[in-house]
């Protein structure tokens, strides 16, 4: 099955209408905005193909391609996504999100195409009103631009590529500008990193990092202090977390968060 | 209504929906949290509704989300 570009967002909103349409057990992990598709469209970096039970798209990038997919019933998403083509040194990754149950069929198609199981994250929440004691004093303090590019080479050195959708150093000063990366400093330079997204009540940590040669030193606890001062009138904090990182997972439930029922399976085919 | 709120509590259950006017502005139903809502609003309602009726301003409030069941053939 050739892969086209398609031509509008509008084109890519219809299929996938039209899939779930035809189907009785409609998924899809395709959950870009529309600003994210029309760029990639005019770049030239989207490609999709489709039949009468699955759209396949795939957003080519640096290292790897992303593949999403609308599917109605099961019948051909094996055989869709067995026809996305590999690049040549490159890799297929795709996630999935949902709990074990629903996701299992979804995944063994994905294992019939070529695909493995790479990592899987947890999903984490914590309520606002949930009654855990943070330091109300936080050293920690609001990154500046000239920390943008130290930011950037730490999050991609420690972060994994393909599974923590690592940023572009335009993304991290962006995020500077809107003071929502948090840092303590050592000297001169960056020793820890909180980066945090918000949107109205809910917010969602993204990378919470301290460098080894600062770690044990309550590094990581005034920056989350920081965080939660920040964000005093949010009322929901998220966050996904590795699901094989037990020391990560205690942390979090130390500063108040709650295992939720998703996990973000990530699947690779090379 | 009050199956509307089960169902949205059961997908953000950090959050009181009935406090809320607008669930996407203040941040509690995400893209993700849309698709997982339509699923299980297609299943309890024996309904299936349309794709390009998923846009978040459907999603936004129980009174919206109520009255896409209807105009999708639900009953409430």
């Amino acid at each position: 099955m050739p892969m086209q570009p398609p031509t509008s967002i509008v084109e890519v909103r219809q299929q996938i209408a039209r899939i779930k349409a035809g189907g009785t057990e409609f998924i899809t992990n395709f959950f870009l905005d529309d600003a994210a598709i029309e760029q990639a469209i005019r770049a030239g970096t989207l490609l999709f193909a489709f039949n009468d039970d699955a759209v396949v798209m795939v957003r080519r990038g640096a290292l790897f391609d992303r593949v999403y997919f609308a599917d109605g019933n099961r019948a051909s998403l094996s055989r869709t996504l067995a026809s996305v083509p590999l690049a040549p040194d490159g890799c297929l990754i795709s996630d999935l999100i949902g709990t074990a149950a629903e996701t299992a069929p979804v995944i063994d198609q994905f294992v019939s195409a070529g695909f493995s199981r790479f990592t899987e994250f947890r999903s984490m929440y914590r309520a606002n009103s949930c009654n855990v004691d943070v330091e109300r004093r936080a050293m920690a303090e609001a990154a500046l631009e000239e920390d943008a590019e130290q930011i950037w080479s730490y999050i991609s050195g420690y972060f994994d590529p393909y599974s923590e959708h690592i940023p572009d150093q335009q993304e991290v000063l962006t995020a500077v500008k809107a003071r929502t990366v948090l840092v303590t400093r050592n000297g001169g330079s960056v020793s820890a990193i909180l980066w945090y997204d918000r949107k109205g009540a809910s917010s969602i940590l993204r990378y919470w990092l301290v460098l080894p040669q600062f770690r044990g030193r309550g590094l990581g606890k005034q920056l989350m202090a920081r965080y939660f001062n920040d964000c005093a009138d949010v009322r929901s904090f998220r966050l996904w977390v590795q699901s094989s990182n037990c020391r990560a997972m205690r942390l979090y439930q130390h500063y108040g968060y709650v295992l939720a029922s998703r996990t973000d399976y990530i699947l690779k085919r090379t | 209504m009050n199956t509307v709120l089960k169902i949205l509590s059961e997908i953000r259950p950090e959050f009181d929906f009935s406090t809320s006017e607008d669930f996407i502005a203040d941040g509690m139903l995400d893209s993700l949290d849309v698709v997982t809502l339509v699923s299980a609003i297609d299943k309890h309602y024996r309904i299936s509704i349309a794709g390009t009726e998923i846009v978040p301003e459907n999603f936004s409030s129980t009174a919206m989300i109520a009255a896409l069941i209807h105009r999708n053939g639900g009953r409430l």
